[in-house]
């Protein structure tokens, strides 16, 4: 799966929301270093909150929580996943 | 008998391998007794740190390697984890215990295969089994070291639980390596590892191990390559070749391995971690909540920030009031004692023993920081804090991490600079340290309390003084930011590295740790930089004593005497006879003029001379440029080094400076007969110090730190810039005034 920057990625999350990672750019140093914490195509992840000026944004990732810029977080992308709650 | 048992246990050493923020630190400290620092803030241990212990007789040596998320270095930690494991860095480790973090599984595992993958003789610790249990989960580590093929041993290193049994299997694995179960990679990854083998080969390399064949396949760096002897331009297009298995079975290469890892270890979680159904939600999301909000937590924040920095601040003004009371009556004590030596006096009392106590002066404050780092640091709450702060410094290439070390600069910035350790971008750090000096610390109060007092407060009252006062504080910080965006786009052109930031879990710190961090803080201040400092006193001591031509003692007499005399109308005969039956006030004021002499006189006095002119446009007569020179190795010598060139002696502060200073007049050149000080010329002074490099111990710390190069580069562009701002100060606010 080739990573589309077009697609809706982890900054366009709400506060709370829950979502399917669907590509990470591994062409990105970001890309390597959340991948070797385990995100990949496929892990579900959540915003949990953004800092009080907007970024970075803390994300919750499967078995640990992160802090990432807006800039590196674009680098993946999520699909929404309808209705469900957590 | 003891010969034997040596020959019989030869030395054994251990590598001590983890992610950031699995205690390892607290293992280390515990297994060898020799505590260092602990972190809950990813990437403390920058430094590779060993320590010596005992296993059934048999001598260990343990290697703290760096946190490491990945063998695939994206950080000199992590290359230096890599190549310690394959020995490069010294002899091979004989064991490698791997710290897994029981509460966070899956992360920790991902870096124990790639131990697997290299085959040496591994042990898996599983740390904060005390914290699973809390938290209502599980895990079956029979079957985690069935799956895995390796000792898996639960321990709670905090507290010591299971370190006993850890050093048993350190033992037996040493004895008799289990054969490990080494990943299953697809064909095309075998594919890829045959194809860079006769690759490599056909170049006539030396002959590897698939596994560090397989590290060069998955990583994007080109160390390993190169260390084979492959020339740097031929490594991406050899990579591309031999990765085409890879990408034709439609794998990213750089995430081919990350795939194949965290297949097996989902499978391996799945079987052995349960969770009770009881299981509470994260106590530390709960705090989160609160400590990260919008508007309470940058509430808390700022009460917390205020608290430590006014700790540092208050606190430690006692202890450091003592230590230099304590110096100076040390000094009162040995003076009589050296009397018949003058030289040698002056050289224990004014050079040594100042020197010391401007060393151990900073002590007290050097503690409070490091007990709070520790304490934000082993809490958690120090990754917050750069969450809460990055936007604020990201925008000129510092990041969040920067703001605790920048806030602890404006009490000092030997402590600022030590705390930027937190910091692991090196670029960030490296900036932190460029611009940690700017923030106006303790040691400029005097300057801008003696120079409002006499010449803002008079005329504009207290009101102007105090916003003054805080606009003072407030320069370094607005200056320092555009400084650190123009060295990283300018001079370090680095590009921006990505700010990924692991928020560790709330944890309460164990005091031990909290204390043993602050103590060891202290003790490599004074260690490293601590002899340096003393000897640069010493220097500009001999540099404010040296020449002393024996007859300034005369001269200063005959004209004091001559002029005394004509001031109070009698005649030089009476003044001389006053002086010989001890009049205390008339000796005094000579002893003053004869010290002011001798100053003017050494070889700094004729520096500040010399150099005037280029402080003329800033509006510095002689007497303030000697004051600036001496003020280079420690910026508070200002106030007492005018006070002796204004003829008052040593201890003269307050009010007899300040008069002094508003009387002081041109004796030459245009400006003959009008005042020196000005406003524009007490705001000049002001900004120049503000700015101005004029601390040894920053110096020290920063040669220390980042090495020389950059002490020397912090030096030239501090003082540059506050030559620069205390001229257009001066030109701006004379033109107005």
């Amino acid at each position: 799966m080739n990573f589309d920057p077009a697609a809706r990625t982890v900054c366009d999350l709400l506060p709370g929301e829950w979502a399917t990672v669907s590509a990470i750019n591994h062409d990105a140093g970001i890309g390597r270093r959340l991948l070797s914490l385990g995100l990949m195509p496929g892990c579900r992840l959540r915003l949990l909150r953004r800092a009080p000026l907007g970024d970075p944004i803390m994300v919750e990732l499967p078995g640990c929580v992160v802090c990432l810029r807006r800039l590196d977080a674009l680098s993946v992308s999520v699909q929404e996943e309808c209705l469900q709650t957590s | 008998m003891s010969a034997n048992v040596l020959i019989a246990t030869p030395p054994m050493t251990v590598a001590l391998i983890g992610n950031p923020n699995t205690g390892k630190t607290t293992l280390f400290n515990r297994l060898t007794g020799t505590r260092q620092r602990v972190g809950n803030y990813p990437g403390v241990t920058v430094a590779r740190k060993t320590g010596g212990m005992e296993i059934d007789g048999r001598a260990v040596t343990v290697i703290d390697l760096p946190g490491a998320y990945s063998l695939a270095a994206t950080s000199p930690d992590e290359r230096i984890a890599i190549e310690s494991l394959q020995g490069w860095i010294e002899a091979l480790p004989d064991v490698v215990v791997c710290l897994v973090d029981a509460t966070h599984l899956r992360r920790s595992l991902f870096l124990a295969r790639q131990l697997a993958d290299l085959g040496r003789p591994l042990i898996i610790a599983l740390n904060f089994t005390d914290e699973m249990r809390t938290r209502g989960l599980s895990i079956d580590a029979d079957r985690l070291a069935q799956r895995l093929g390796t000792r898996v041993i639960p321990i709670a290193a905090r507290n010591g639980e299971g370190i006993g049994r850890l050093c048993a299997a350190t033992s037996e694995t040493f004895a008799s390596p289990p054969v490990s179960r080494p990943p299953e990679w697809p064909v095309s990854v075998a594919e890829s590892v045959a194809l860079l083998r006769s690759e490599l080969a056909r170049r006539g390399g030396a002959t590897v191990e698939d596994a560090l064949l397989r590290r060069m396949l998955f990583e994007d760096d080109h160390a390993l390559l190169g260390r084979l002897g492959v020339a740097c331009q031929e490594c991406a297009p050899l990579l591309d070749r031999v990765r085409r298995p890879i990408r034709t079975a439609g794998m990213h290469p750089l995430a081919a391995e990350a795939l194949v890892h965290y297949r097996f270890i989902d499978s391996v979680i799945a079987e052995v971690v349960s969770r009770a159904a009881n299981a509470k939600p994260g106590r530390t999301e709960r705090i989160d909540g609160v400590l990260t909000h919008r508007v309470s937590g940058l509430l808390i924040f700022a009460g917390l920030m205020f608290v430590v920095f006014e700790s540092i601040y208050t606190f430690a003004t006692p202890a450091m009031d003592g230590i230099e009371a304590a110096a100076a009556l040390l000094r009162g004590w040995v003076r009589p004692l050296l009397a018949g030596t003058p030289m040698f006096q002056s050289l224990v009392c004014d050079g040594a023993i100042a020197g010391a106590g401007g060393v151990i002066v900073f002590l007290p404050q050097i503690f409070l920081l490091f007990f709070f780092i520790a304490l934000l640091e082993d809490t958690g709450y120090l990754a917050r804090t750069a969450f809460l702060m990055d936007r604020l410094f990201g925008w000129c290439g510092l990041n969040g991490k920067s703001f605790v070390p920048l806030l602890s600069s404006y009490a000092c910035a030997v402590p600022g600079v030590l705390a930027t350790r937190t910091i692991e971008d090196p670029k960030a750090r490296l900036l932190t340290v460029l611009v940690a000096p700017l923030m106006s610390c303790s040691a400029r109060l005097p300057v801008y309390v003696l120079m409002i007092g006499a010449f803002i407060q008079p005329v504009y009252g207290a009101t102007v003084a105090a916003l003054v006062l805080f606009a003072m504080h407030l320069v370094g910080l607005v200056v320092a930011l555009p400084a650190a965006w123009f060295f990283n786009r300018k001079v370090l052109k680095i590009r921006v590295q990505p700010f990924l930031l692991e928020l560790p879990p709330y944890r309460m710190p164990h005091p031990k740790d909290v204390l043993w961090r602050m103590w060891e803080g202290g003790r490599e201040f004074l260690k490293r930089a601590g002899t340096v400092i003393l000897a640069m006193s010493i220097l500009i001591w001999a540099a404010l004593y040296f020449p002393r031509p024996a007859r300034i003692v005369d001269e200063t007499r005959r004209e004091f005497v001559a002029a005394t005399a004509t001031a109070a109308t009698t005649t030089p005969g009476a003044i001389e006879a006053r002086l010989a039956a001890n009049d205390a006030v008339l000796q005094a004021a000579l002893d003053h003029e004869i010290a002011a002499n001798y100053l003017e006189q050494s070889f700094l006095g004729r520096a500040g001379k010399a150099v005037q002119p280029l402080f003329a446009p800033a509006g510095f007569d002689w007497k303030i440029t000697v004051g600036v020179l001496a003020s280079f190795p420690a910026r508070e010598v200002i106030v007492s080094t005018l006070g002796i060139i204004y003829h008052l002696g040593e201890d003269a502060q307050g009010d007899s400076l300040r008069d002094a200073l508003r009387k002081a007049k041109w004796t030459d050149g245009a400006l003959a007969g009008r005042p020196v000080f000005t406003l524009a010329t007490a705001l000049s002074v002001m900004i120049f110090f503000a700015l101005c490099m004029q601390c040894g111990s920053t110096l020290a710390v920063i040669a220390r730190e980042s090495g020389r190069r950059w002490a020397v580069f912090a030096f030239v562009y501090l003082t540059a810039l506050a030559w620069v701002a205390a001229v257009l100060v001066f030109q701006i606010a004379s033109r107005i005034s």
